[in-house]
């Protein structure tokens, strides 16, 4: 047993280290892209799509749409957006627009290869990596070929038509009415705000203080010119003259400088999803105390998973500040949310179990769920982390009671399958076959033969399966009442408590997996492995309505 | 110590003892069986998977590689249910009984009702309560949606008071003694502003009228009588005014000879604002050229109510603001000051805008046959629609009785499958025919009308279809005697009908001439006729003017352009020629279909400046074979043959003999094929089914696609009627929301006289109530509502109000989330109309509002049962534990206080006390 773990501990840390250089590589940026410097603009707000955000954010977001989750040959976002404003010609054959369908980059490739535009190696390129240049795209027979694919409205429409968005937003002019970073003036928070396109306005229609104004246009314009000829000192002056003035234009409605400069950083950092490593440090140390029984693993486990935790706590309430609103709205948000909600709970069961065979069972589980999340977090491409202004319909109280318990639930579902995977990990390497004798919360309060208190000593299997009841309880009576929640808001919401919604029926489906187990566990004599194997299912259930459901067969949740 | 607390749900134990039973024990025991409720809530489980998720499934053994396959059982043709039916079928409603059953036998039978085992009892008897509570809420429930259009206007005079919803393109015609007035909607503003500079705004429509004295605007503001007014620009220079009536070509001048001379060269009627307080929105604008004496020519934009936005632009090069020398001034001449002004037009009525009430809603997926019967003038606004219900209507796959019926896609294997739903029509207008038959139904097609060989007019029609290597075909159909059908869409491909050998030969000789006619009138005052052949090498060099004899015109051609794409899908072939008159020089493109001929202004270096061709001086163009690819036909020797010029290199010449069906290179990556000839054609239209892959997927949803056939029985002769699908049963057109599935009733009559209207559309249910819209909000996050994007939408606000006999209701506002509740039925924001710009055909946007609507009974009872079984959940995982807790430290205080007393007592096992 213990060799086993000794083997899989290594094998896996291994593999987790390994993962994120996947994603690591970059192309060396060129000298000018490296000279300028953009940091000025991380303090500019932009109004885009009804919010107010840091520009930052911005040409994150449009560049995402553009070039994908890789970016450009490691070339930042923010560069891009302008070079390709600047200097749209230098775009022309470089890998830029990003097509997410995998077998219509494999047409378009295969049709490059056999026409001889690109070679077996770069169509090869081409198909993994998804970003095309424009001269690619502008092939007549990519362009029929595209058109093909426009057609099948069912399977391949859609991503025609965000590679054709994709081509749009690389123009010039489209880019720069994106720039709309000249506030309104007057107080009205809601007026609409001005590109710099609009510099050249009547000063009628954009009654801007002509002292800031004319500077402002100025500043544009060298900007333009010291950025056409890679003139970097002149460009890195001129940005930030120009920078500067722009808040001067209505101090009254810019937002705050501070809350400009970290939502930037939010994105410059990844949306700190990175903190799925400090996870798996915490999982490994908190393996090795379960697993050994080492005191000092456990308390360096405990100790990083509150680190982790402490960042993951950061990454949510920052996004919270920024954003303006509880970040539970969108996959993203859901996903990252959710386990923080499992990190939570994991740590008042800590308090809960202290003196019970089950300390550190909790964190660990709630450190694997997280890490898990963290990363898909970090490395899914539909999993964006953007943030938008909510659909008007979640704009109810209920966002904040309903979904929240819903996705606490498939949190705590997650740690009982890391509880339920560990069971069958020892059984398959001959452990007993044992299980808690007092199923869920009544574990820590027994004591005695009963119990899991630090009284007894007791056997793998029953920890394991005594910490997946406590889990599957928790999970149960979440989900119930989230789903009872859920039904209250869409009966004022959608006219219906209940209308056979995919999402809906698979949240109820998951139930049922755990309603399963409570009768079950009442009948088999090997309970300890039906928990286990029923709190897996419960878990893939969860995950297919997470994924399949959302992804695949759209509802009324599909925004969820 | 025994674990026979964990032989029931938390804890509690069975009853103790078996009760001798009669011959129920056997079914007793069966249902208090903890095996048969898990069981059931597999096949629960089982069952609520398939129906919602379907099946996935690899196609191949690379269960990896390959994308698995989706198949979703409840629409398969022998089950042809929605979620709610899969989810209401006899099988699902028996699993969800013995559910309940079970559940109360075994609480009943094997919980003992105690303070430890409450929370399993409060957690079954929820589940029951639930259930039951659900009995009650899917059996009564009624779930649908209605439009309610936001006004009516109204036309008030003597004897002839109407009304039609203000809704874009409707029309009213008037007739006041022997004048007639014709109005059309031609403009709605739901957020005009009242004055200029306030913030407060009304829901306004603008109507286009024709009176006896012109054309004239009527606008109607919401509360108030509508004004009738046109259009003038006046005109002030050196102390001097003019005025100008809007119309395109209408001149003037003003301040003598050193001012200018006017006109109006162009109208918007509805130009987008960019900038301003009302971005996004449109105002009506003119444009007035000016010409100064010296030739210096600007023109100027004026924009209704919107004096500021006025601006001038100088031909060829834009803008004024925008360049330098003008350092940021808008106008060109600011000595001269133009303004867009309205004058009031009498008229004999008066219109004004009422509510436009609404009674009925339509229930959510259901089907009916509307009909109503006409009266003898057949106007179908007398009469109101009578619902049959169409039960067990499939859903999901096409059914046809006789596939020559419909258009079928190549791909579609379809088998005759014909339908047989009876609809009920012992009352109503069907009354007294032998009944209404639905035979056919079609998921998603669409009318079409295709060519089909044969008949006796002379028609010929070619199908032909280019590809090219990738796969991309592209199919044309093409009529050798309609000059707008001749042509492929793309213009490449020509074709011809041909009489005789000496036609064929023209075509062998390579393209033909371009031919233009010049007529005008000679130095004696007759008519002189000149036919020139445009040679290419007439187009390749600059000629000198060529003097057309006897008369005083010369003529030069300087370009040639054929088939170029024109707005409407069709194409114009032009030849630019430049004709010398006495006095001036003439630049005209003559095109090949003389209401597009113009002249050009030579003063406007832009060229955008153009006025109808002068009469002076008539042009004719006929364009030689323009096409690249011809495909010339004719009868019996003539055969069919391919004519391609110019490909691969200039100059180049192929005749290729063609068969039908047999694919030609034309060259290496492009293959021609002729799919079909008829000499004699005819057309006919038949519902054609639209391939799967190339359905949307919101029409899908919407239903919009649907066809239903019909057999008609009168007792002496039996129709057969395709209907499209209706999403409301609207009564007339003019209600017909456009965009949102059209008006399209099936007119018959029977053998006795009588005419009907048919429609398929939903089940129209009536409210106590009817519902009318006060107005709607639409309210925007920070910067406003941006086209097509819901992210900048923070809300929706209908303020309805419900028309009781006392008269109106107050005013309820339903919103997202915040449904309002009338009479036992509760209103959602169910769907909005966008503004301008978003919807296909255009709306203005705000004139409608969609509401959800359905009643809830039961919700409540269900509520009661969730809310128990949740604390039933809490008290038997969390509370129970304690009170065992607590109950055990008692016992092991009553035996330590025993030991301690010396009394002899047994440990007594902590079951047997907490039990």
């Amino acid at each position: 047993m213990r060799h086993f773990f000794s083997t899989l501990i290594p094998m896996f840390l291994l593999f987790c280290l390994a993962a994120p250089r996947v994603h690591g590589e970059a192309a060396p940026a060129p000298s000018f892209a490296d000279a300028v410097d953009l940091s000025p603009l991380d303090r500019v707000a932009v109004q885009w799509e009804g919010r107010i955000k840091s520009f930052y954010a911005m040409a994150r977001d449009t560049m995402g749409i553009v070039t994908g989750p890789r970016g450009l040959e490691g070339q930042s976002q923010v560069f891009t957006y302008l070079d390709l404003m600047f200097r749209p010609g230098q775009y022309q054959d470089r890998p830029l627009v990003y097509l997410k369908n995998k077998p219509m980059r494999i047409g378009l490739s295969e049709v490059l290869l056999s026409d001889g535009a690109v070679t077996e190696e770069e169509a090869a390129v081409l198909r993994k990596r998804g970003q095309f240049s424009l001269t690619d795209l502008s092939h007549p027979d990519v362009a029929s070929e595209m058109e093909k694919y426009r057609r099948d409205l069912m399977k391949t429409a859609k991503f025609v038509n965000m590679a054709r968005f994709a081509v749009a937003l690389t123009n010039p002019p489209e880019l720069m009415a994106r720039m709309c970073v000249l506030p309104p003036t007057g107080a009205d928070e809601s007026d609409r705000w001005h590109s710099v396109g609009e510099l050249d306005q009547p000063a009628m229609l954009l009654p801007i203080d002509p002292e800031i104004r004319e500077p402002l246009r100025e500043h544009w314009r060298n900007l333009k010119a010291a950025w056409q000829r890679e003139d970097a000192p002149a460009v890195n002056a001129e940005l930030a003259a120009f920078c500067d003035l722009l808040p001067q234009i209505e101090p009254s409605v810019y937002p705050s400088q501070k809350r400009l400069g970290w939502e930037s950083w939010y994105f410059r950092a990844g949306s700190m999803t990175w903190g799925w490593l400090i996870y798996l440090l915490a999982t490994m140390f908190l393996l090795g105390g379960v697993v050994y029984r080492w005191r000092t693993a456990r308390w360096i486990g405990l100790s990083v998973f509150l680190g982790a935790f402490g960042v993951h706590t950061a990454a949510i309430m920052l996004r919270w500040w920024v954003s303006g609103r509880w970040p539970n709205s969108n996959m993203f948000e859901a996903v990252t949310t959710a386990v923080w909600f499992g990190a939570l709970l994991a740590l008042g069961l800590e308090w809960a179990a202290r003196r019970s065979s089950m300390r550190n069972l909790f964190a660990l589980t709630a450190a694997c769920a997280s890490m898990a999340a963290l990363m898909a977090a970090r490395y899914l491409p539909q999993l964006d982390p953007s943030i938008g202004n909510m659909m008007p319909i979640l704009h109810d109280i209920w966002l904040y009671i309903h979904t929240n318990v819903i996705i606490a639930s498939y949190a705590v579902i997650a740690m009982a399958s890391v509880t339920g995977a560990l069971y069958l990990l020892y059984r398959l390497f001959g452990g007993k076959a044992d299980y808690a004798r007092v199923g869920g919360a009544a574990v820590l309060f027994e004591s005695g033969k009963r119990g899991l208190n630090e009284s007894r000593r007791a056997s793998p299997a029953e920890v394991f399966d005594g910490a997946t009841m406590i889990l599957m309880e928790l999970a149960v009576v979440m989900l119930w009442a989230g789903l009872i929640m859920g039904a209250i808001w869409a009966d004022h919401s959608w006219g219906r408590p209940w209308g056979w919604d995919p999402k809906e029926v698979f949240a109820l489906n998951t139930f049922l997996i755990f309603l399963v187990l409570v009768h079950v566990r009442l009948k088999v004599k090997d309970k300890g492995l039906w928990t286990a194997v029923l709190a897996i299912l419960g878990c893939a259930v969860m995950l297919f309505n997470w994924i399949v459901i959302n992804f695949i067969i759209t509802g009324l949740h599909s925004y969820a | 110590m025994t674990t026979r607390s964990n032989e029931a749900v938390g804890g509690a134990t069975p009853a103790s003892g078996e009760r001798p039973g009669g011959p129920l024990l056997p079914v007793l025991k069966f249902f208090s069986s903890v095996p048969l409720g898990i069981t059931l809530i597999v096949i629960l489980f089982i069952y609520s998977w398939i129906g919602s998720a379907g099946l996935f499934y690899p196609t191949t053994w690379l269960i990896f590689d390959k994308p698995w396959a989706h198949s979703m059982p409840r629409q398969w043709r022998m089950f042809e249910l929605t979620e709610f039916e899969w989810f209401h079928t006899w099988f699902f409603d028996l699993v969800i009984a013995l559910i309940v059953v079970n559940v109360t036998v075994t609480t009943l039978r094997r919980i003992p009702l105690t303070i430890l085992s409450a929370g399993v009892w409060c957690i079954h008897v929820g589940i029951v309560v639930l259930c039951l509570g659900s009995v009650v809420y899917f059996g009564t429930k009624v779930e649908g949606d209605a439009p309610v259009i936001r006004r009516n206007i109204v036309v008030e005079m003597p004897g002839a008071n109407r009304s039609v919803p203000a809704l874009l393109g409707n029309q009213i015609n008037i007739s006041a003694g022997r004048d007639q007035y014709n109005l059309v909607v031609g403009a709605i503003d739901p957020v005009r502003r009242i004055s200029a500079g306030s913030d407060e705004t009304a829901f306004s429509v603008t109507l286009d009228g024709a009176g006896p004295a012109g054309d004239f605007n009527l606008e109607i503001i919401d509360g108030e009588i509508g004004q009738a007014f046109g259009r003038i620009v006046r005109v002030e220079y050196g102390g001097e005014s003019t005025t100008l009536p809007v119309s395109i070509g209408a001149v003037g001048r003003i301040g003598g000879a050193d001012g200018y001379q006017l006109s109006i060269s162009d109208i918007q009627p509805e130009w987008s604002l960019m900038t301003g307080p009302d971005a996004g929105g449109t105002a009506f604008g003119v444009v007035v050229s000016a010409r100064r004496a010296s030739g210096q020519t600007f023109n100027r934009q004026l924009l209704d109510g919107y004096p500021e936005f006025s601006e001038d632009f100088l031909p060829g090069r834009g803008r004024v603001v925008k360049i330098e020398e003008f350092g940021g001034s808008s106008f060109f001449d600011e000595g001269i000051t133009m303004s867009l002004e309205r004058i009031e037009i009498p008229v004999p009525f008066r219109m004004a805008m009422t509510p436009s009430p609404q009674s009925y809603f339509w229930k959510k997926d259901s089907s009916a046959l509307m009909v109503r019967e006409l009266e003898p003038d057949e106007d179908p606004a007398k009469n109101d629609w009578w619902g049959y219900p169409i039960n067990h209507l499939p859903r999901y796959n096409d059914y046809v009785g006789r596939l020559d019926e419909v258009w079928l896609p190549e791909s579609l294997g379809l088998e005759p499958t014909p339908l047989k739903i009876d609809v009920d029509g012992d009352e109503g207008p069907l009354a007294g025919t032998d009944g209404v038959r639905v035979i056919g139904y079609l998921r998603y097609a669409q009318l079409s009308e295709r060519v089909g060989g044969g008949g006796s007019r002379l028609d010929p029609f070619a199908r032909v279809r280019v590809s090219d290597r990738s796969g991309f075909t592209d199919e044309a159909e093409l009529f050798a005697l309609d000059p707008g059908a001749r042509l492929s869409p793309s213009g490449a491909l020509g074709f011809d009908w041909i009489r005789s050998a000496s036609e064929l030969e023209r075509y062998r000789q390579g393209r033909f001439n371009r031919r233009l006619t010049i007529e005008t009138a000679g130095v004696a005052g007759e008519t002189v006729r000149t036919t020139i052949d445009v040679t290419p090498e007439m187009l390749q060099e600059e000629m000198p003017f060529t003097e057309i004899a006897g008369t005083s015109v010369a003529y030069r051609i300087t370009d040639a352009f054929d088939n170029l794409a024109i707005p409407g899908g069709s194409f114009v072939s032009v030849l630019a020629v430049e004709l010398r008159l006495p006095d001036r020089t003439i630049s005209r493109w003559v095109a090949d279909n003389p209401a597009r001929t113009v002249d050009r202004d030579l003063s406007d270096p832009s060229g955008h400046t153009m006025s109808a061709a002068d009469p002076v001086v008539r042009t004719n163009y006929e364009p030689g074979i323009t096409a690249p690819v011809m495909l010339v036909a004719g009868g019996g020797q003539l055969g069919q043959r391919l004519f391609v010029y110019d490909i691969p290199e200039p100059g180049d010449l192929r005749e290729i003999e063609v068969e039908v069906g047999e694919p030609i290179a034309l060259t290496e990556q492009v293959t021609f094929e002729l799919a079909s000839l008829f000499q004699n054609s005819y057309r006919e239209t038949r519902p054609a089914i639209i391939p799967p892959a190339a359905r949307n997927r919101d029409a899908d949803l919407g239903r919009y696609n649907q066809w239903i056939q019909v057999e008609v029985n009168d007792g002496n002769r039996v129709e057969r009627h395709w209907l499209p699908f209706h999403r409301y049963s609207w009564r007339d057109i003019r209600e017909a929301i456009p965009g949102m599935g059209g008006y399209r009733p099936t007119r018959i009559r029977l053998s006795d006289g009588r005419v009907l209207e048919l429609m398929f559309s939903r089940e129209r249910l009536k409210m106590r109530d009817p519902v009318i819209l006060d107005h709607f909000d639409m309210i925007a996050h920070t910067g406003g509502y941006s086209a097509g994007v819901t992210h900048t939408i923070r809300d929706w606000k209908s303020h309805v109000r419900f028309l009781t006999e006392d008269g109106p209701s107050d005013v309820e506002v339903v919103a997202s989330n915040k449904p309002a509740s009338w009479r036992g039925l509760w209103f959602f924001q169910s769907y909005w109309d966008p503004p301008r710009g978003e919807t296909d055909p255009p709306r203005n946007g705000l004139s409608f509002t969609g509401l959800g609507i359905g009643n809830r009974r039961g919700v409540y009872i269900q509520l009661l049962g969730s809310c128990m079984s949740v604390a039933g959940m809490l008290y038997a995982f969390y509370i129970k534990p304690i009170i065992r807790r607590k109950r055990r430290e008692r016992v092991y205080a009553e035996v330590a206080a025993a030991k301690a007393e010396s009394r002899p007592a047994a440990m007594p096992e902590v079951e047997e006390v907490t039990s």
